[in-house]
């Protein structure tokens, strides 16, 4: 068990690093990806390839990360620009290998972030992973053509998202 | 997805890929492999422990031992009920006319 978190670790980091929003998160990230491996293991059938069926879980808890987020800022109030005397958010402190990398991708997570959950995940498993809608649709066990009008959805609401509020 | 590219879009897809360049921080491992090993030991109880000591024919054996004694048992007691409550289970008693010298 030690030896497949050891091995798949840094694939499943890099994955879900496009979604959380900093290093905690992250971390209990990763940590729910390898909880869920070790519960659901009995479930996976040996004839599939571990990889699919990790990246299965990693894409899924991604995903529920995106509805936690939504969740929360619906119910919690947005900080006021104004106070000085707050702690820099530890994207500000964590600047990353390549801080202007980091910063894009902050900014990228924040647009999308502001999303519906499924817009979200499919966003940024397009955008930021590259991954093409065929992929994206049999991760989430979606229809192609379903994954298609959700993705063009989405992205008339990040259209519409980016022309009220332009990109740095 | 197919529809033509505003100056924003563009300007998105030009941050897209500066963000694609950014790698994460590093994992934890220890704290990571300490999650895992707990969560090991809450999913193997007792129980998982003996199912896997017993192999299929330990179970079967079991089984089969199970059966067999709840058979004698039970036959047992179906004896005992039909030899005293029974009036007619007296022809196999001692002194029957079928078994003169009874049948225990």
């Amino acid at each position: 068990m030690e030896a497949l978190v050891l091995r798949h670790q840094d694939e499943v980091a890099r994955l879900l690093w496009r979604f959380a929003r900093n290093h905690a998160d992250l971390q209990d990230l990763v940590q729910e990806v390898f909880l869920r491996m070790v519960r659901g293991l009995a479930s996976w059938r040996a004839d599939k390839p571990f990889l699919h069926w990790l990246r299965r879980i990693t894409v899924n808890t991604g995903r529920d990360y995106c509805r936690r987020q939504t969740v929360r800022r619906r119910w919690t109030v947005e900080p006021t620009p104004a106070a000085d005397d707050a702690p820099p958010p530890p994207e500000a402190v964590d600047r990353g290998l390549d801080p202007a990398a980091r910063t894009a991708a902050n900014e990228v997570k924040e647009l999308l972030a502001t999303l519906p959950p499924d817009d979200c995940a499919v966003l940024t498993l397009h955008h930021l992973e590259g991954w093409e809608l065929k992929d994206i649709a049999r991760q989430f066990s979606w229809s192609v053509t379903a994954t298609k009008l959700r993705a063009w959805r989405a992205r008339a609401r990040l259209r519409a998202l980016l022309e009220s509020r332009p990109l740095s | 997805m197919n529809t033509p590219d505003q100056p924003n879009d563009r300007s998105f897809a030009e941050l897209v890929r500066r963000a694609r360049a950014d790698r994460p921080p590093t994992i934890d491992s220890a704290a990571l492999l300490r999650a895992v090993r707990s969560e090991e030991i809450l999913r193997y109880t007792w129980w998982d422990e003996l199912a896997t000591l017993l192999d299929i024919r330990g179970a079967l054996a079991g089984f089969a031992a199970g059966a067999a004694a709840l058979f004698a048992v039970g036959g047992w007691m179906a004896y005992d009920a039909w030899a005293h409550v029974l009036p007619w289970a007296e022809f196999l008693g001692d002194g029957s006319p079928l078994f003169p010298g009874g049948v225990l």
